[in-house]
């Protein structure tokens, strides 16, 4: 979708709910996928994506172009809500120790294949469980840049800063990552 | 995965941009999230619909508080006033004393009302000093009859039908000193001035009139100067000295001339 029919999809989607279905069925993977690059859990995933799409209904009222597309607004609403997580989170159980879905009672098959689907992807979970170690404002950077392959002029869309300020921090936020390696 | 310990950060950022990440969608939530945002949209909307009114109420009611802080601030007293002068001028006592030489001291607005105070001509006022070294040199009956030339006039003026209401004159009284400013007055004098002088008055500054808004009404109220004017002789000579009591000092000491034996003292 180009930058014009998303603007219409918008404007339409202030009046009516079909077109607000629209919206969410365009965003919903890349959001709900940028999530969970975020946290590497399913379940939390899914919690951070609702609170997203509500927040996002919540205040589409508020929405204007002004410098800011629709998509970046949706990644930042989501990226606000990762953040609060980590927030509140911050003395609690670390995110590997939280038990796995499948401990739940009756989970769907659906969440116990998405699950085996993830650990599937071990470089990532590997990568991801040291980025998690940084503090917010590295992790978002650096899972926006190379897990979601957004430009630089993007997250700093996203973010709400400068493009100067995203490339030092994401130049800060890896060399502390290689370092998060060397004190392995 | 191979060894990242000894990583460059170059090597990190090519396994970063490399690395495959999880493509996962969970169909049942994203249905289950959409029903959920569907079914609350209306209520939503009636939430939107309050507060972009809100909003917008909000910010014209914003604007004319800002406009009319300006109009009445800024526009509407500059108005009256330049209106206020306009019908003061065209008042004929007024033309009268601004003819032969009087000046609009002051101008102030209450509601439909002006004020404004007419300073009479220079030429009439007899200053303090003036009157002191004519005292000095025994001249000093001419004091009560110059002080009845020095009045101001408030006119008052009706700016809704656009005329004079009336004209008040007013003599600007003379402030006496508190006897801490006495004290200060003696003190400063007989630092700065001759030991074997001898201080035969001190003078309180001539009163300025002013307008003063208060509790919305217009008062008239003379400005005080923070000044004093001694007159003291040593020998036969008259002195006169400005006491600035703010800086507690002596300014313009002036000779008034040689007194007769036969003259007044002036006490």
């Amino acid at each position: 979708m180009d930058l014009n029919e998303e603007k219409e999809l918008v404007k339409k989607a202030k009046k009516d709910p079909e077109a607000f279905g629209k919206l969410y069925d365009q965003y919903y993977s890349q959001v709900f996928g940028y999530i969970l690059k975020r946290v590497a859990n399913l379940d939390i995933a899914q919690d951070i994506c609702s609170e997203t799409f509500l927040k996002a209904l919540k205040n589409l009222w508020k929405f204007k172009w002004k410098g800011i597309s629709f998509s970046s607004w949706l990644f930042r609403i989501a990226n606000n809500e990762v953040s609060n997580y980590f927030r509140k989170n911050k003395n609690k159980i670390p995110l590997e120790k939280i038990p796995e879905p499948i401990s739940l009672s009756n989970p769907s098959t659906e969440i116990l294949e998405a699950e085996e689907k993830l650990k599937e992807y071990q470089d990532f979970l590997k990568i991801q469980e040291k980025i998690s170690k940084l503090e917010i404002k590295y992790q978002e950077v650096i899972t926006l840049r190379f897990f979601e392959k957004k430009k630089i002029r993007e997250i700093a869309e996203i973010l709400g800063k400068r493009e100067g300020t995203i490339k030092s921090l994401l130049h800060r936020g890896l060399e502390k990552l290689r370092e998060n390696f060397e004190t392995k | 995965m191979e060894d990242l310990t000894k990583k460059t950060c170059s090597e990190l950022v090519e396994l970063l941009e490399k690395i495959k990440t999880p493509e996962i969608e969970i169909l049942s939530h994203k249905e289950k999230l959409r029903q959920i945002l569907i079914s609350q949209y209306q209520k939503e909307k009636k939430t939107w619909l309050f507060f972009s009114v809100f909003q917008k109420l909000a910010f014209a009611s914003l604007s004319l508080i800002l406009i009319f802080f300006v109009f009445n601030n800024l526009i509407y007293p500059n108005y009256s006033l330049a209106k206020a002068r306009e019908i003061a001028l065209k008042d004929p006592q007024i033309k009268e004393m601004i003819e032969k030489g009087g000046m609009i001291k002051d101008l102030q607005i209450i509601k439909n009302q002006a004020f404004v105070l007419i300073q009479t001509a220079k030429e009439e006022i007899v200053t303090a000093p003036q009157i002191a070294e004519k005292k000095a040199l025994g001249i000093e009956e001419e004091r009560a009859e110059k002080k009845e030339e020095r009045p101001v006039a408030l006119a008052e003026i009706n700016l809704k039908e656009e005329k004079v209401a009336k004209i008040e004159k007013i003599v600007p009284p003379i402030i006496q000193f508190t006897e801490k400013e006495k004290e200060k007055i003696q003190e400063i004098s007989q630092r700065e001035i001759p030991k074997e002088a001898e201080i035969k008055e001190v003078i309180p500054p001539s009163s300025e009139l002013k307008l003063i808004k208060k509790e919305g009404k217009i008062q008239v109220l003379p400005e005080k100067k923070e000044e004093a004017t001694i007159i003291y002789q040593v020998d036969k000579g008259r002195w006169q000295g400005k006491i600035n009591l703010k800086e507690e000092k002596v300014e313009e000491v002036k000779f008034l001339g040689e007194i007769e034996n036969n003259a007044t003292n002036g006490k």
